[in-house]
């Protein structure tokens, strides 16, 4: 036990490596049961994963700090979160497999086989009373059991260390560590509102109304589970309980020691084109200097839609890799930017030129937290772009 | 649409019946769980039991009360019983009188009030009715005939008054004789009364507390919101706020809700009824006589507890009341107790826990912040001494140090430095600096170097380097003095018997060195100067003799004082110190450095180049100025930035050094020690020791647990300053620097309670002590009486005693009472305690000087030690007296001195001391005191006689009060005596007028007595009395050795006061007057003097009168010299 303690806690110790693999095994969990949700989702299946959960957690509760952390009152409800999360997406993808494969079958969904009414009284009213005293009485016992964390009284000449933000905004805290505030703090959340708003007139699918499925709206379940699950969830989850003094990554047996260090070695591009490649030094000139990085943006906005958009070449290019006789698993990865590119032709044939860039811009924006977080990890890039002088960084 | 019941598990069917009868039950249980919750609040527990405590001890009460008056209860009753049985025979005649007063009250009577009201009603408004008639401006006829109308109405109204008293008449005779026959049963009634008053308001007292139905409704459940008998009690303090740094709010205290007797004296924790057994929250506080008590000078209804306790005030829960244990061990037991932990987090997140209660003296210093003398602040006021004697504030910034100029404290603790090649020897300066406590155990300079963070051998040969390196900069800047006359022929065994007589004694030790373990730092008395049981090894017989004879030559800020010694005896003086050795004298001179040593040097030149940020050197460059700088350029450089790293400026004075600024952080401020966040503490690697371990790390020293409080910190940090560099790796020049000074945990404690006082709390000046006014004077007189050590030879302040004993309350009956006596000491045993008073006491019948107490020690409750008078014993061993015989040997006591003495004399004589008492070999030395010091040192005498005599008015007021008068006669008296009692004394400073030498007085005596002085001298000169038998007068000595003389009398009209002849006291009964003073009773004024006694009454013959006549007649004749001895 003490030996994968300390293992985890090596694993996890440092600014990248924590990171990467909280997200790894966030994203590739995502994608997993996209991949294979029927078998994921059989009630044998999720409940072990529940089972070794819950498990791993309470075997973690025996260790000191992970109790500090996990059993502060204020943490609580996060640790719910976790839980509640994983429930609501398995049961949302468990009924989307039993429909999925009925329509497989040719039958409707269940959905379809039961009647449209149902009545108030008592059906709906009775359930509601029903929740208000279950809501009511699991209230009455948290504040009994839990009495509210108070702090001491604010202090503008103490800084409490860690200074978290509200739960729900942690995730928005969290971008903050690889992108300017102006990018994480306006930019990006206004992005997810006016996002979320545009996406009923960006999808003209009507399959999956009224019922569960996955397989007829695979992309927008999954853009939403990667965006919802693997960045705002995981990153809530993350700052609570993995971000400690100085914000530094802890792993969650560790103690969290305010003295410990890392190095700042952040750079940014204009650095790494103007001093480390090209070795002549920054330019004086905020424009030239910054060409780079405005390049860089400019082609990440302007180019990658038409680019995914435009068969260029008029060969399935993936098709032929899978079929080049390569192994199976390597010839499916080195596919994979071909069928996707090939996935967006196809959309932007069914989408038009309006709902498809729009689309995209949304998408690339959604896309810009996990290639900085990937620069930063692969190459300690601080910004794309950084012009300090007018505090505008990228 | 099937029917609901067929429409699977989540609709409406019997299966989520179930869930909902569940669901209900769960709800109900959660509702239980809280209400329990609710009603077994701690505090609602305590209240509950101590209810019980009350109602057991009424009910012990009752029963007592009950056995006490059994008897006569019983023969009232058979009295009453005998007189019923009588009335039994006459039962017809009272039946009929019952009756016809029964009748009379019903018809007769209430008619004739009936009528009587009515008529009074019409004529009321008849009468406003012509009022209103006879004010209109044409009233003519109208008015006459409302006139005639209110006439007849008040004629009518007077006949039914008439009738009305007629009935009242008959009713008043019925009743009497009604009376007279029950006259017997009706007396026993009343007196059976009067006599179980008592027991009664004890039962009713306890009907209250008893579990009736009524108390059961208000404390139940649900209900205990509408006028509950358990309730949150709190003290709301507008004026005391608390800091929330975005804004201040009140002070709320609720501390008695759990602490339900803490005001109550009848719980005190001693009382006997306790058997042993009382403790918190039960019990009052442990010194009602100083604090809440409405009579008490911090009343709970101004300061409130948190005030001075700290800890979170509106908590009521032991943990949230961030409670702080004394000890690991108490911390353990809460923890069991009430869950308590240090990590809790409203322990954790609470800015200002509560004091621990061997700290809790530091709630002291945020009023008393200047005071030098605070009864039951003595922990605090040695944790102040001890900074300021370990000078502390020499490094650290700290208000209240050194900065109010008229206290007279010296800037640097440290002697000067300025000229030390004219005292010291290098040799000895080496071994001095490396470890002061090797040559002298007793020194209060600390150990800067061989400490734990620089105990690698590496650490050594660098900082032996620095050491030289400092010892040759020192001698190098020293400023050079003319070369002192040799010592030759001097008389040591005369040097010594000066030495032991002259008072150099009270503040130095010579031969008696203090034992290892006995710490005497911060008490001032004979450590007050540097113990010189070595002094001939450290200096030379030369220096000696010049610094005696006038320390400021050498020193101009030095405390030692010129004792006006003739060459002679400065140099016997020099010849008996110089010879004192010891264990030897150490080498004079440094031996040439060796060539490892050079090395060192040029290491240490190196790091001093290095950290130059003026300069940037490239090795070739610093290998350069390394080879090209001469020893002494290196040595110069070396050793300044040694001086300056170690702040050796903050306690001396030195060359190059005048304008140093303190290396330390600040203790005071915007943010003083004592309100530091924890995280603004430097922990080091040190975390707050979970399993409490101890072990040695990298470092070279054990890693000792520091629990996370700010007390633990400090605690750690002055047992060892560098603790806190535990496991850092760290460049020499940045490690922790601060000297060990091997404190004791006892002074370490006690310095710990003078730093968490040192907050950021404001207190409105009001609720803070004085800083003007005759207390305030005494103070600032305290801290000069200490800077100047004057408590080192005079005694200045009394022992005081508080103690239970039995008297009367104002109903007669026996109670126990507290009172305070002042005094002296003077012996103890196993079970007594035996005390001179030298006091009045405000209870008559606790004694007054010169009477002599046996208290047993059971009785005692507190008690504080006399303050100076440390040469006594000293002068008693060297002269071979016991000790109260050798006190005329000694300096006088000057306890009382403001009463006796006149403040301008006393000022002159401060500055320049007069002979007084030509036996005395002890000496009065010329203190360099500036006219602020003196007249300050003047005031305090005369405030503090003052002020003891306000604490002796005010307790005699406040027992005159309380105290019952029947009659007019005492009534009268005791208004009178309230009366006088009222008016505070006048405050003699400066000036005062003598009135015995004015003519009008002496004119009123001469036309009283005729042959006044005359008459007066006659008695001077009786052979009974004689004063000039002892008293020196003017030129003329008495007769006899001048061991037995005494005080010059020529002096006495400007010396002495007249009031402390001869004045009026309280009696021994209560508002009885006597008079008192020195020449009525000298063994009151001063117990234990020579000066006899006279039983003046048998001088009538010659002086006429009573006997205050003849003792007034002396002491004017003493006051008028001029006039009385004219011859």
């Amino acid at each position: 036990m003490g030996f994968l303690r300390d293992l985890v806690n090596a694993i996890f110790t440092g600014p990248t490596l924590g990171p990467v693999l909280i997200f790894t095994i966030s994203v590739g969990g995502v994608l997993a049961l996209l991949r294979w949700y029927r078998v994921l989702t059989r009630p044998k299946v999720a409940g072990a994963a529940l089972v070794a959960a819950v498990v791993a957690f309470a075997l973690s509760l025996g260790d000191h700090n992970f109790r500090l952390i996990v059993a502060k009152p204020d943490n609580v409800p996060i640790v719910m979160l976790f839980f509640l999360v994983g429930f609501f997406t398995w049961l949302a993808l468990r009924q989307a497999a039993l429909n999925d494969e009925r329509i497989e079958q040719g039958k409707p969904p269940r959905e379809a086989e039961e009647s449209e009414k149902s009545l108030t009284w008592p059906d709906l009213v009775y359930i509601e009373f029903l929740s208000t005293v279950f809501v009511t009485a699991a209230l009455l016992l948290w504040s009994i059991l839990l009495k509210a964390p108070l702090e001491p009284p604010s202090n503008p000449t103490e800084t409490p260390n860690p200074s978290k933000a509200p739960w729900y905004f942690l995730g928005l805290q969290e971008m903050l560590v690889y992108y300017d505030p102006w990018m994480a703090g306006v930019v990006l959340p206004s992005m997810i509102i006016v996002g979320l708003i545009a996406v009923p007139f960006i999808d003209p699918n009507s399959k999956g109304s009224g019922y569960y499925t996955l397989k007829e709206r695979k992309f927008s379940i999954g853009m939403f589970l990667f965006g919802f699950v693997s960045l705002w969830c995981t990153m809530i989850i993350l700052g609570t309980f993995l971000r400690g003094p100085n914000w530094n990554f802890f792993g969650p047996f560790q103690r969290w020691d305010p003295h410990l260090l890392f190095p700042l070695v952040n750079v940014d591009l204009s650095e790494y084109v103007w001093v480390h490649w090209l070795g002549v030094g920054k330019p004086n000139s905020i424009l030239l200097r910054e060409m780079p990085g405005f390049l860089a943006v400019i082609a990440y906005v302007v180019l990658v839609p038409p680019l995914f958009a435009k068969r260029l070449i008029p060969v399935d290019i993936a098709a032929k890799i899978r079929g080049s006789g390569l192994p199976k698993a390597l010839g499916e990865v080195l596919a994979a930017p071909f069928a996707a590119k090939a996935f967006f032709a196809e959309m932007y044939q069914r989408l038009g030129f309006v709902r498809y860039n729009v689309l995209m811009l949304l998408v690339l924006s959604m896309m810009s937290l996990p290639i900085k977080m990937v620069l930063r990890w692969t190459i300690n890039l601080k910004y794309i772009v950084s012009i300090p002088e007018y505090f505008f960084n990228i | 649409m099937p029917a609901p019941e067929e429409r699977g598990a989540y609709v409406y069917g019997p299966g989520l019946h179930r869930i909902f009868a569940a669901g209900g039950a769960f709800l109900l249980a959660t509702v239980v769980w809280m209400i329990a919750q609710d009603f077994n609040r701690p505090w609602k527990v305590y209240q509950r039991h101590f209810r019980e405590l009350k109602k057991e001890r009424l009910e012990k009460e009752l029963a007592a009360e009950k056995l006490r008056t059994d008897a006569e209860v019983k023969r009232l009753t058979s009295e009453k019983q005998t007189a019923e049985s009588n009335l039994e025979k006459q039962a017809e005649t009272i039946r009929k009188l019952e009756a016809d007063l029964d009748v009379h009250r019903r018809q007769a009577l209430y008619k004739a009030k009936q009528t009587f009201q009515f008529a009074k009603a019409e004529y009321d408004t008849a009468r406003y009715f012509y009022e209103q008639a006879a004010a209109q401006p044409d009233a003519g006829a109208a008015g006459l005939s409302e006139k005639a109308q209110m006439d007849r109405r008040q004629a009518e109204m007077e006949a039914s008054q008439e009738e009305l008293k007629k009935a009242e008449l008959q009713e008043r005779d019925l009743k009497a004789s009604l009376d007279g026959h029950q006259e017997a049963r009706n007396r026993a009634e009343k007196n059976l009364k009067e006599l179980t008053r008592q027991a009664e308001t004890t039962q009713n007292n306890i009907a209250k507390l008893k579990m009736s139905l009524a108390n059961l409704i208000r404390d139940l459940p649900m209900l205990d919101f509408v006028d509950p008998n358990l309730k949150v009690r709190q003290k709301v303090l507008e004026d005391l706020r608390l800091d929330y740094h975005f804004a201040t709010v009140y002070t709320v205290d609720r501390c008695e809700t759990c602490h339900v007797a803490i005001d109550d004296r009848d719980w005190d924790r001693n009382d006997p009824r306790w058997q042993g057994k009382g403790e918190q929250p039960y019990v009052a506080h442990s010194r009602l006589d100083l604090f809440l008590h409405a009579a008490s000078p911090h009343p709970a209804d101004s300061f409130g507890c948190t005030s001075c306790h700290m800890g979170r005030g509106p908590a009521t829960d032991f943990v949230r009341a961030t409670h702080m244990p004394d000890s690991k061990e108490e911390g353990e037991e809460w923890e069991k107790e009430h869950g308590w932990s240090l990590h809790h987090w409203d322990i954790h997140y609470w800015h200002r826990p509560m004091l621990p209660a061997k700290f809790t003296q530091a709630g002291c210093q945020k009023c008393h912040g200047t005071d030098a003398h605070l009864p039951g602040g003595e922990k605090l006021l040695r944790g102040r001494a001890l900074f300021r004697d370990f000078g502390c504030y020499g490094c650290h910034k700290t208000e209240g140090f050194n900065d109010a100029p008229v206290v007279g404290e010296i800037p640097k603790r440290g002697p000067d430095l300025m000229h030390v090649q004219a005292k010291l020897k290098p040799g000895w300066m080496l071994d001095w600096i490396w470890n002061p406590k090797a040559f002298r155990p007793s020194t209060r300079m600390p150990r800067f170097f061989g400490q734990a963070n620089n105990s690698k051998p590496e650490d050594e040969a660098r900082e032996r380097t620095d050491v030289r390196a400092i010892v040759e900069f020192l001698w190098n800047k020293s400023n050079p003095l003319p070369a002192y006359p040799a010592v030759a022929g001097g008389d040591g065994k005369r040097g010594e018997r000066l030495v032991k007589e002259l008072g150099c004694l009270g503040c130095h030790r010579v031969t008696d060195p203090p034992a290892e373990t006995e710490r005497t730092a911060g008490k001032g008395l004979r450590d007050h100067g540097p113990e010189l049981s070595r002094i001939g090894a450290k200096t030379t017989p030369e220096w000696i003799a010049a610094w005696v004879r006038d320390p400021r030559h050498y020193s101009k800020n030095s405390r030692m004082p010129n004792l006006r010694l003739t060459s002679d005896e400065a140099r016997d003086v020099a010849v008996y110190l110089g010879g004192l050795v010891g264990a030897g004298r150490p080498e004079e001179s440094l031996p040439p450095r060796t060539d490892a040593e050079l090395r060192e040097l040029d290491k240490a030149v190196r790091r001093v180049l290095a950290a130059d940020q003026t300069e940037i050197r490239p090795q070739a460059r610093m290998d350069e100025e390394v080879r090209t700088l001469s020893v002494q350029a290196k040595v110069d450089l070396v050793g300044k930035t040694a001086v300056r790293r170690y702040g050796c400026a903050g306690c001396h004075d030195i060359p190059g050094f005048e304008t140093e600024k303190k290396i330390g952080v600040e203790l005071s401020g915007a943010q003083p020690i004592g309100s530091k966040p924890l995280d603004k503490l430097d922990y080091g690697l040190i975390g707050e020791g979970h399993g409490g371990e101890e072990f040695e790390g990298k470092a070279g020293f054990p890693k000792p647990p520091v629990p996370h409080t700010l007390h633990d910190w400090i605690f750690r940090k002055l047992k060892n300053p560098r603790v806190y560099d535990w496991g850092k790796e760290k460049p020499p020049e940045d490690r922790l620097r601060m000297p060990d000074f091997e404190m004791s945990d006892e002074e370490a404690e006690c310095l710990i309670t003078f730093l968490l006082g040192l907050t950021r709390d404001q207190v409105p000046a009001a609720k803070r002590a004085p800083t003007s006014g005759p207390t305030a004077a005494e103070q600032r007189g305290w801290r000069l009486v200490q800077e100047w050590n004057c408590i080192g030879c005079h005694q200045v302040g009394l022992g005081a005693i508080r103690r239970r004993f039995e008297d009367k309350d104002a109903d007669g009956r026996p109670r126990t009472t507290e009172v305070t006596v002042k005094g002296r000491v003077t012996d103890r045993d196993e079970e007594n305690v035996y005390f001179q008073l030298w006091v009045e006491n405000p209870h008559p019948s606790a004694g007054n000087p010169p009477k002599k107490l046996v208290i047993p020690k059971g009785d005692v409750i507190w008690e504080t030690p006399e303050v100076g008078g440390a040469l006594l014993p000293v002068l008693a061993q060297h002269y071979g007296l016991p000790l109260e015989v050798a006190r005329p040997q000694a300096p006088p006591v000057l306890v009382g001195e403001g009463d006796k003495v006149q403040p301008k004399w006393l000022f002159g004589f401060l500055k320049a001391p007069e002979m007084l008492r030509p036996w005395l070999k002890t000496r009065m030395p010329t203190f360099p005191l500036s006219d602020d010091q003196a007249n300050a040192l003047a005031e305090f005498f005369v405030a503090a006689a003052w002020r003891e005599g306000e604490v002796l008015r005010k307790s005699q007021l406040d027992l005159a009060r309380a105290s019952k008068a029947e009659g007019d006669e005492a009534k009268k008296a005791k208004k009178a005596l309230t009366d006088r009692l009222e008016k505070p004394a006048p405050y003699a400073f400066p000036y005062e007028e003598i009135e015995v030498r004015s003519p009008a007085y002496l004119a009123m005596k001469e036309s009283e007595f005729g042959g006044y002085l005359p008459r007066a001298r006659r008695l001077f000169e009786h052979k009974d009395v004689n004063c000039q038998a002892c008293h020196v007068r003017g030129s003329q000595n008495p007769a006899g050795d001048p061991a037995g003389w005494a005080p010059d009398l020529s002096r006495v009209p400007v010396r002495l006061r007249p009031s402390w002849f001869v004045r009026e006291a309280q009696g021994h009964r209560p508002g009885e007057r006597r008079p008192a003073g020195w020449l009525v009773d000298p063994q009151g004024v001063l117990p234990g003097t020579k000066m006899p006694s006279f039983e003046w009454s048998r001088f009538a013959d010659v002086f006429p009168g009573k006997n205050e006549a003849r003792i007034q007649a002396l002491r004017d004749l003493l006051f008028n010299p001029e006039l009385g001895f004219r011859d």
